[in-house]
């Protein structure tokens, strides 16, 4: 790892040494070479990270568990072990301005998209306050619109509300979606996208153990039933998804 | 220094060449767990590189059904202190599609590939042995015994009768090598190798995942509550199972549980296993069973 700096909440890590060039919405397995392991031995199995720009690589970080805080803690100089690029990243619309709606750390992969698009496209950013939003920086969009929970910055309010505004629009049909976030924000984008008749792609999250397709934890319900999120996703059409009960 | 040969301990897996497996001699020492690792998907994903450092000497598949099941609601995986629980489900796409899809292409990998199957009844079982044991790309066929007899409701590998029927009921149907995996949860486990062993068990591999939860904020992690535990945590536990089971049996044991270096394989080979089998570790690196490949084949 050559850089580690504060985001508000979050923290910018910028790796070098991996070659593959990522695509936007694809990820990395990450851990640290050393001390992984520390906490009452949690980490144990490395975490998936979206890369926040692809050159110079860079991850945004929520230190919210064991591992995501020793990633955030490790020190410059530190050895990482990344595997990837993994997945399959955003799938663009040809001909479709590019709306991006990320909500909290679900910036990162947008920023690594509005990298990608040389900056032609529109962000709408939700936040929960003050210190989460200033990771709106990262996402280089011609125009943005925030929104945070407590009003400090832009609209208070969901950016779910910014989106349904924005697609109210009559030139909604200009436009493919591209989102991150908690997952209640993207099955309400979703909705919301269905119900304007726009393309739309969610990059999704689910516990992943391996990132490769070996242990099929990261399950998640699509039309056809359960897909690897790691292997099919982690963006998923959002007129796929679906609901599976499982096995009896 | 002690005589090792003398000692009892270290002395089983006779350290130049490993005992056969029924007829079959495995090219080298390392398996893969069950459901560890998907050849296919890791193919898809890393490219032929792969193929060029196969991490295994013997590739085993996901346990395999004989109907298509689509595996347990997420939350599926919970980590916990150096291992994990899983509630996977064993999703697999059922016999018929895996001998058509899957099996040709597991036969092009570099290294001879056994079929793990699980039977909910007798012949359930015998459909799957029969069908599997048949095919060419199959090198050894091992037996999960994990899951309870629909027809009397016991799990098979708790219980020396039931497992010495369901052995003896797939020993009958087949002249592949036959590998038990054995239940952790079994109160006599030697008294289980034994019937697996006398019934025509080739080889017994242990251990599988031990039952297990992870609980946050007062509830489970797990959609299904519970799961099984695997990983650097339970190697003390399957240490001690193959050690017992070793000692009751003189066929191969096939040793795994939180193997994750070269020093914990040799723990296993000193308890009496023949050979190992690397699970979870291979979720943290691809290729954490490279190393321990080519040490124990250094030996
Ligand atoms: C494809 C993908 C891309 C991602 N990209 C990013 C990104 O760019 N940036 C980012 O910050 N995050 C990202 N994430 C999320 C990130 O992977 C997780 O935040 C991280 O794995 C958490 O690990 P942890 O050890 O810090 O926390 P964990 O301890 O794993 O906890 C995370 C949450 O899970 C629960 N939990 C899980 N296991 C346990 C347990 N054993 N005990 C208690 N609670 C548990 C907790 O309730 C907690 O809320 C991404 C996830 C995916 C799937
Ligand atoms: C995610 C996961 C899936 C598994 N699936 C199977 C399976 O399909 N069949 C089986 O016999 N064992 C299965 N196992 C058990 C492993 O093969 C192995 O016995 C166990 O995990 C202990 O070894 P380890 O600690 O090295 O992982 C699974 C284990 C895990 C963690
Ligand atoms: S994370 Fe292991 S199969 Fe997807």
């Amino acid at each position: 790892m050559v850089a580690s700096e504060a985001v508000g909440r979050y923290r910018l890590l910028t790796v070098d040494g991996v070659d593959q060039p990522p695509a936007p919405g694809q990820f990395y397995m990450l851990a640290t070479a050393e001390r992984w392991g520390g906490e009452e031995g949690r980490p144990w199995l490395a975490r998936p990270f979206s890369h926040a720009t692809a050159d110079p690589l860079t991850f945004l970080v929520d230190p919210v568990g064991p591992g995501s805080r020793r990633l955030a803690s490790a020190a410059v100089g530190e050895e990482l072990l990344a595997l990837g690029p993994l997945g399959r990243g955003f799938a663009l619309v040809e001909g479709r301005r590019a709306l991006l709606v990320g909500g909290g750390i679900g910036v990162a992969p947008l920023a690594a998209l509005a990298e990608a698009l040389d900056g032609s496209c529109e962000a709408l950013l939700g936040f929960r306050d003050e210190p989460c939003a200033r990771a709106a920086r990262l996402v280089t969009a011609t125009e943005v619109a925030l929104a945070s929970d407590d009003g400090s910055v832009g609209r208070r309010g969901f950016v779910t509300e910014l989106l349904a505004e924005r697609l109210a629009r009559s030139d909604h049909e200009d436009y493919a979606i591209y989102a991150c976030g908690p997952e209640p924000m993207l099955a309400e984008v979703g909705r919301i996208a269905r119900a304007w008749g726009v393309p739309c792609q969610l990059a999704y999250e689910a516990p992943m153990a391996c990132g490769y397709g070996a242990c099929f934890g990261c399950a998640v319900a699509t039309r056809t039933g359960f897909v690897r999120l790691c292997l099919e996703g982690p963006v998923l059409d959002a007129y796929e998804l679906g609901d599976t009960g499982g096995d009896g | 220094m002690a005589d090792e040969h003398t000692t009892g301990e270290g002395a089983a897996g006779d350290r130049d060449e490993p005992p056969a497996i029924g007829g079959w001699r495995p090219p080298g020492r390392v398996f893969n767990g069950s459901g560890t690792f998907d050849a296919l998907a890791a193919l898809a994903v890393f490219g032929d590189a792969l193929l060029e450092r196969f991490p295994f000497d013997v590739y085993v598949s996901k346990t395999i059904t004989r109907e298509p099941r689509v595996g347990n609601p997420p939350p599926r995986i919970a980590e916990t202190a150096a291992g994990m629980v899983n509630s996977i489900g064993l999703p697999n796409k059922g016999l018929a599609r895996f001998l058509a899809e899957d099996l040709p292409r597991l036969g092009e990998l570099p290294v001879p590939v056994c079929v793990s199957v699980m039977g909910h009844s007798g012949d359930e079982l015998a459909a799957l042995v029969a069908a599997v044991g048949e095919r060419e790309e199959v090198a050894a066929i091992e037996l999960n015994v994990s899951c309870p007899n629909v027809e009397s409701g016991l799990v098979i590998g708790q219980d020396p009768g039931e497992t010495a029927r369901a052995v003896a009921r797939a020993r009958a149907l087949t002249t592949k090598p036959l590998v038990v995996k054995l239940t952790p949860t079994a109160s006599d486990q030697a008294a289980v190798a034994r019937a697996a062993a006398d019934a025509g068990a080739d080889a017994l591999s242990l251990v599988n995942t031990f039952p297990g939860t992870v609980f946050a904020r007062g509830r489970p992690l797990l959609a299904r509550g519970h799961g099984g535990l695997s990983g650097p945590a339970i190697k003390p536990l399957a240490l001690a199972q193959v050690r017992t089971v070793a000692a009751a049996v003189r066929i191969p044991v096939i040793g795994m549980g939180g193997i994750a270096a070269v020093a914990d394989a040799e723990d296993f080979l000193a308890a009496g296993a023949s050979y190992v089998a690397v699970g979870t570790a291979n979720f943290r690196d691809p290729l954490a069973a490279l190393p321990i490949r080519k040490a124990l084949r250094a030996m």
